[in-house]
């Protein structure tokens, strides 16, 4: 995402939990782009401090005119059992850390009646299973908080938009047997590059999977709870 | 194999290394891995391994000391990157430019990044690597691994000429800064090593001015072998890239006729051309190399292929011009090329022939092919000048390359070869024979034991192993 954000000429602000990833990250998008990048080292499962480092390095960069959220946590054993601490982390992660960025820049970005939000769902989140219980939750909070953050910003030149994603080629898929072939992680953001300005509300991408998650929707429940997926 | 807690050392020129931080064999757990059918790009070694492709810096802190390999972009003809069962730790996804001087034309990369990313990234600065294979695919990390040359060894060496320094990454030693004047011994052993000293995270690479990004080739006839070598010899301190090309499917007087292709930079006006060329998607990899399941060449169809390229290049004539890109990688043009090998692959045998010796290597295999006719659908040599070093593919001669299918004939044909360039006092090429053979290396570089020594005196439990490492008993 950010090489597709850099490839337009933005200036980035990066966030990522661990700074060894960001630094060559970043120094590839200034020498390559030159374009300004600064760096967030940033837990996303810890909100109030996620949102206080974004803000002390935001001071600096500038105005933030865009915000992108392709970020995510779940974990193995996420069958309805996890621990309470585990269970915040995911919620945290997921869901809490962007309510609590976009809640202090939406203001702004509405005042100025220009700016971009963009996040990214899942296609876990369609249809709750017994498995990726709290991660779908979390996601399918992060759907319900879109379509608000979208009436919100309906007068406003502020574009909104929710990308459930399906499979993409991460470390989440990999060595995975997949039903279809995950998408390129470039792929996906040349696609959120191309739509920035269009108000398009929620997409899948790969665009098939709009189909497979009305069809599971629309499961009986009947073969739904015989499915183990 | 329990290797937690013992302490070894490794006594280089200007340090000691200590074993101290490689814990206990342990399940890998944490990061994802897919067990998947892998083959070398020849299509002569298919086996079952478990590949890891991390794409975040805390993969270095948990890594376990188990058996493993590193692996760019699969694209060796040798099994340099995998062994049946074993652990390959896929760069690809460290992929990035992390610091330029450009005074100084220092560029530092991941290992994972590829030459046609880098190339792209040097040319808007008026720079290139002088040094490179010809399909921008493969990785930094790949061409420092194999030593790889580029179109001018004679003039311009091998791949660890451009390398100021890097970073390696052991298990067992932590991450290590290299280069040739702190640390010779390993930086040389690594430069050339075949992946089996630890993962190069890292390269400072010496970039150098671009004179133009046009490129005049020229053509000229070559009648036979030797005069092809000939001539190469001269051309090659004339000119920027030069190789020549014979046609060993053709028989008589005619064997080995052909061409001597040489190219040298030309002004052109504007800026440096930053786009790629070709246009071409760069879609050739081990896997989709194999996907037809039948090769489609053959004595026949290798004949037909040799006459029409030999006329084809000879009508177009003494001079043309062309990118600086495609004259770097031409394979990117020739891609299909390599499919029409089909599921069953083909042999690449590339040897260094002493110069004085190439008449009768030659005539040798000449002989042999009337005899026990061959496919041959290529025949391409180069000039070589270096000192021969540890398992470096190096030394003073004619570089040739062979290729042809893999058939119930070929094996034995091989053998022929193997003898062949012992007996000719040659150098065969490690990295492009997916089957070469210890007693053959042992035979043919001089080093080869210095080589398992220091090797084995700086990971005494031989962490780092491939099935290329195994058959060649290192």
């Amino acid at each position: 995402m950010s090489e597709a954000l850099a490839g337009r000429g933005d200036a980035l602000l990066l966030v990522a939990s661990d700074a060894r990833d960001l630094e060559p990250q970043a120094s590839h998008l200034r020498l390559v782009y030159g374009v300004q990048v600064e760096i967030v080292a940033a837990d996303a499962t810890r909100p109030e401090e996620f949102l206080g480092k974004i803000l002390s390095a935001s001071r600096s960069f500038g105005v933030i005119q865009g915000l992108f959220f392709p970020i995510g946590a779940s974990v193995n054993g996420d069958s309805g059992t996890l621990a309470m601490d585990e269970t915040r982390q995911l919620i945290d992660a997921n869901l809490l850390s962007v309510m609590a960025v976009v809640g202090h820049f939406l203001p702004e970005m509405l005042a100025a009646d220009h700016g971009h939000i963009v996040g990214f769902g899942s296609v876990a989140a369609v249809r709750g299973r017994r498995t990726n219980v709290i991660y779908a939750a979390a996601k399918r909070g992060l759907t319900s908080y879109f379509e608000s953050l979208r009436h919100i910003a309906a007068q406003s030149k502020v574009r909104v938009q929710l990308y459930q994603l399906g499979y993409v080629a991460t470390q989440q898929t990999y060595g995975r047997k997949l039903l279809f072939q995950p998408a390129h992680p470039a792929d996906i953001a040349a696609v959120v590059v191309q739509n920035l300005d269009r108000d398009i509300g929620m997409r899948y991408l790969p665009r098939y999977w709009a189909l497979i998650a009305r069809l599971v929707s629309a499961l009986p429940w009947m073969i739904f709870k015989r499915m183990d997926f | 194999m329990v290797w937690g807690g013992r302490i070894t050392s490794f006594t280089s020129a200007t340090a000691t290394f200590k074993l101290t931080n490689c814990s206990p064999m342990s399940p890998r757990a944490t990061w994802p891995e897919a067990r998947c059918g892998i083959s070398s790009f020849d299509g002569g070694v298919r086996v079952h391994a478990v590949v890891q492709r991390p794409d975040r810096y805390r993969f270095w802190d948990d890594v376990k000391c188990e058996p493993r390999i590193a692996r760019g972009a699969g694209l060796s003809y040798a099994a340099a990157s995998f062994r049946e069962g074993g652990l390959s730790i896929e760069h690809t996804s460290f992929n990035r430019v992390l610091d330029f001087d450009s005074k100084e034309h220092m560029v530092e990369v991941e290992s994972g990044l590829s030459l046609d990313a880098l190339h792209k990234f040097l040319i808007s600065r008026a720079l290139f690597l002088k040094i490179q294979p010809g399909y921008g695919r493969i990785t930094i990390g790949g061409c420092i691994a194999t030593d790889a040359h580029g179109k001018n060894q004679a003039r311009d060496g091998t791949f660890i000429n451009q390398v100021a320094g890097l970073t390696l990454f052991h298990p067992a030693h932590g991450f290590i800064e290299l280069d040739d004047s702190t640390e010779p011994n390993l930086f040389r052993l690594t430069c050339g090593g075949y992946g089996l000293t630890g993962h190069i995270i890292k390269a400072r690479l010496r970039a150098s001015p671009v004179p133009s990004n046009t490129v005049e080739v020229s053509i000229e006839p070559a009648t036979d072998v030797r005069s092809g070598a000939e001539r190469l010899r001269t051309l090659a301190a004339e000119t920027d890239f030069v190789y020549s090309w014979h046609d060993f499917s053709a028989t008589g007087a005619s064997f080995g006729r052909g061409f001597v292709c040489a190219a040298r930079f030309v002004p052109d006006s504007g800026p440096p051309n930053t786009s790629h060329a070709t246009g071409r998607a760069l879609s050739l990899s081990a896997a989709s190399r194999s996907a037809w399941r039948l090769p489609l060449l053959n004595r026949w169809t290798a004949r037909a292929l040799n006459i029409s390229y030999l006329k084809k290049q000879l009508w177009i004539g003494r001079r043309s011009l062309i990118t600086l890109h495609n004259a770097l990688f031409p394979v990117h043009t020739k891609q299909l090329y390599f499919k029409l090998f089909g599921t069953p692959g083909f042999h690449e045998f590339q040897a260094i022939i002493p110069m004085g010796n190439v008449a009768e290597y030659a005539e040798a295999i000449r002989d042999y092919l009337i005899r026990r006719p061959i496919a041959i659908t290529l025949a391409s040599g180069k000039i070589f000048r270096g000192q021969p070093e540890l398992l470096r593919f190096t030394g003073d001669g004619f570089c040739l390359a062979l290729n042809f299918p893999r058939t119930s004939e070929s094996g034995d044909f091989l053998e022929f070869l193997d003898g062949l360039i012992v007996s000719v006092g040659g150098v065969p090429s490690i990295i492009k024979d997916s089957r070469i053979s210890h007693s053959v290396v042992g035979a043919s570089y001089p080093e080869a034991h210095r080589f398992r020594e220091i090797l084995r005196a700086f990971d005494p439990n031989r962490l780092f192993r491939s099935e290329l490492s195994d058959r060649l008993h290192m």
